[in-house]
């Protein structure tokens, strides 16, 4: 590094209504991996009525919520429609996780029949299940072969259309639907997940790879520092022991 | 052939719980009781009460095990006979252990009052079975998610059980909105507790944000308009410091009478504890502030929630840890404690919540800037240990040990003259450390 500042943007949607499993473990693990490499992580919250400036930010993230919280967010998302799907489609880095997750799909689908819509940024769509899944999570990311470590909870099944890829494979536990052994999501640069856990803490490689695709799609080519992650391996490893 | 079903099931409750405390297997709170659910299904409903025994139920995520302590003590300090679960065995099995324990071979059952403290998906089971005269709900936190899927979830659950006591008062806690607007019967009468909003305390403000999740839209927002109910009993004149807190109960119904009270415990959770339990002993009973006031005394806090203990020669504080916002409420009380030192033990099995995802919503950030060595265990240790790293706690002072007797000992050992050490376990640890006779109280 030759001192010049790198500063990434993130912007952190509905941090007052989507918050219920740890969500916000995952942005303050973003902010601690880029502070141990002196980036600046500016993060901006968005919440109900707030505007997104897509030209402004580098990295999105969206956690879950609770039903009644998910369809105050689902109503205001459509408002931010167009400008998410612009920052998505222009590589913009988007870690989506359960709830947010599914709101960036077509629709849900409630047990009574009737039609939470998403903002239909990706050709997936979630259908409520009448099993919850519950448990300990072990995948495997298809594109780096890694293992990824988190803790599901959500009764919603999830079916990716024909042109979408999954994030990982499922070595235990029921992952997007439960059926088809695949979890999550991956678009461009979007990672949609029903893993929380948090996710990122124990998933340090799953960060790293999250600020490099930021640090590349702002075209800055310094070399990437490695820092120690001793205690997120070993915390990593107990969790690809545990059971579902 | 049923008569005779029903005493061989209570027999068989009995014998099993003597076994077990005579071999010194554990805790006889729920196996006895699952035994005799297999021998009679039904065996709750056919227990006889006497007439004037009123039922009282305390269900809710937090602050169950320490108001019914509260409460039974007050009707004890009246002079009353009190029948209750207070081994924290709030199933459907280990209520009914503690029943068949209290019963005669036939069934019966004699007291004056019997406090349960009630897990919220267990309370229809009760309210079904028993004739129910008062429930208390003490508030709707997000605790063990895992287990109910959401609050939405648990609060549903929560009013499944209070539609099937139709005559029962409702007592809830006005400062939680999702309790205030629990839904409940027409012919139930609706009690309500909470701060006072009249009060000019520097504190109140703190105490009545504490009530919500920090990180949720408000009062206003999240139920839409909706006002505060009005209040049958008020809290007002918080004082506090790290060890006791004093405070006002204003009793509306009763020409606003106030009487003050000394709690020699922290935490604004017991505060709300307390005031729910002279609330429902004022409700249901006649006791005087001087009674009231002689039962906090005596009432020794159930299941380690700021619990002194002894350890080999020393002396520790243990304080339950098990959700975000009662961890916070308890970072945010010892942190000011002068020469504070922490063993943070969290483990993952049911009872504590299988996933551990809270801990980062919980504000380990108040511990940052310490100076000194912070110990972690329990079977999720690296979780914590990982927490506290991302809050921003020197790497190298963040001692990890799995084994929780090991973890205890390096920690008084360090411990210097004048320190003090907090032990902050999950449900299961705080279980294993008494099962090991690792801590005995001190009163």
């Amino acid at each position: 590094m030759t001192g010049k500042v790198i500063n990434l943007d993130l912007c952190y949607l509905y941090p007052k209504l989507l918050n219920i499993y740890g969500d916000r473990g995952n942005v303050l693990t973003l902010s601690y991996r880029c502070s141990q490499r002196n980036i600046g992580l500016n993060i901006t919250t968005i919440g109900i009525g707030e505007s997104v400036d897509y030209e402004k930010f580098d990295l999105y993230f969206i956690g879950g919520g609770q039903d009644e919280q998910q369809l105050l967010v689902a109503n205001d998302l459509q408002e931010k429609k167009e400008t998410l799907i612009k920052a998505i489609e222009k590589n913009a880095i988007f870690l989506a996780i359960c709830g947010g997750y599914q709101l960036l799909g077509k629709y849900y689908k409630t047990p009574d029949g009737s039609e939470l819509k998403g903002i239909d940024a990706l050709d997936l769509y979630t259908v409520a299940g009448n099993k919850r899944m519950i448990g300990n999570v072990l995948c495997r990311e298809i594109e780096s072969e890694e293992t990824l470590v988190g803790f599901e909870n959500h009764s919603g099944k999830t079916f990716l259309g024909k042109s979408l890829k999954p994030l990982a494979k499922v070595i235990r536990g029921g992952g997007n639907n439960g059926e088809d052994g695949f979890e999550g999501v991956r678009y461009k640069n979007v990672f949609g997940t029903y893993l929380h856990g948090s996710l990122l803490p124990k998933n340090p490689f799953l960060t790293d790879k999250l600020i490099k695709l930021a640090l590349e799609r702002k075209g800055i080519s310094a070399p990437f520092i490695n820092i120690d992650s001793s205690i997120e391996d070993i915390a990593h490893k107990k969790a690809v022991n545990l059971s579902y | 052939m049923q008569n005779i079903l029903f005493i061989l099931s209570i027999l068989a409750v009995k014998t099993v719980a003597f076994f077990i405390s005579f071999l010194k297997l554990g805790q006889a709170s729920n196996l006895p009781g699952k035994i005799a659910l297999k021998i009679k299904k039904d065996i709750l409903k056919q227990l006889k009460f006497n007439e004037d025994l009123k039922i009282i139920v305390i269900t809710g995520t937090n602050g169950k095990s320490t108001t019914s302590g509260m409460l039974t003590s007050i009707f004890r300090a009246t002079g009353k006979t009190v029948i209750t679960n207070s081994a924290g065995a709030n199933l459907l099995t280990g209520i009914i252990t503690t029943l068949c324990r209290n019963s005669s071979l036939l069934g019966k059952i004699n007291a004056d009052f019997l406090v349960l403290e009630v897990d919220e998906a267990t309370l229809k089971y009760i309210t079904e079975a028993l004739k129910v005269d008062l429930i208390l709900v003490t508030n709707l936190f997000r605790d063990q998610l895992d287990r109910f899927g959401e609050l939405d979830t648990t609060a549903k659950l929560i009013e499944e059980g209070i539609k099937k006591s139709k005559n029962a008062q409702i007592v809830l806690n006005a400062d939680d909105p999702r309790v205030a607007f629990l839904k409940t019967e027409t012919t139930q009468k609706k009690i309500y507790y909470g701060l006072s909003s009249i009060s000019n305390d520097e504190n109140s403000l703190s105490l009545s944000e504490w009530m919500k999740d920090p990180e949720e839209e408000d009062y206003k927002c999240s139920h839409r308009e909706i006002q505060k109910p009005e209040l049958n009993f008020l809290i007002s004149d918080i004082k506090t410091d790290h060890l006791s807190t004093y405070f006002n109960l204003i009793e509306v119904s009763n020409n606003l009478q106030k009487s003050n009270f000394f709690l020699p415990m922290v935490g604004i959770f017991n505060l709300y504890n307390a005031a729910s339990a002279i609330a429902i002993a004022k409700t249901i009973s006649s006791p005087t502030q001087m009674q009231i006031q002689k039962a906090f005394q005596a009432y020794s806090t159930l299941f380690g929630r700021g619990e002194k203990i002894a350890v080999k020669n020393k002396t520790a504080w243990i304080y339950l840890i098990k959700n975000p916002i009662g961890t916070t409420e308890v970072l945010k009380t010892l942190s000011k404690a002068p020469n504070a030192r922490f063993l943070i033990a969290i483990n993952d099995n049911f009872a504590d919540g299988r996933d551990v995802s809270w801990l980062w919503d919980a504000r380990f950030e108040l511990l940052s800037n310490s100076k000194k060595e912070i110990f972690v265990s329990g079977k999720r240790a690296f979780d914590m240990a990982l927490r506290l790293k991302y809050a921003n706690v020197k790497q190298d002072l963040i001692k990890v040990n799995e084994n929780i007797k090991t973890a205890l000992y390096n920690a008084l050992n360090t411990l210097e003259d004048g320190e003090t050490l907090y032990v902050l376990p999950t449900y299961t640890v705080l279980l294993e450390m008494q099962r090991k006779k690792l801590c005995k109280s001190v009163k």
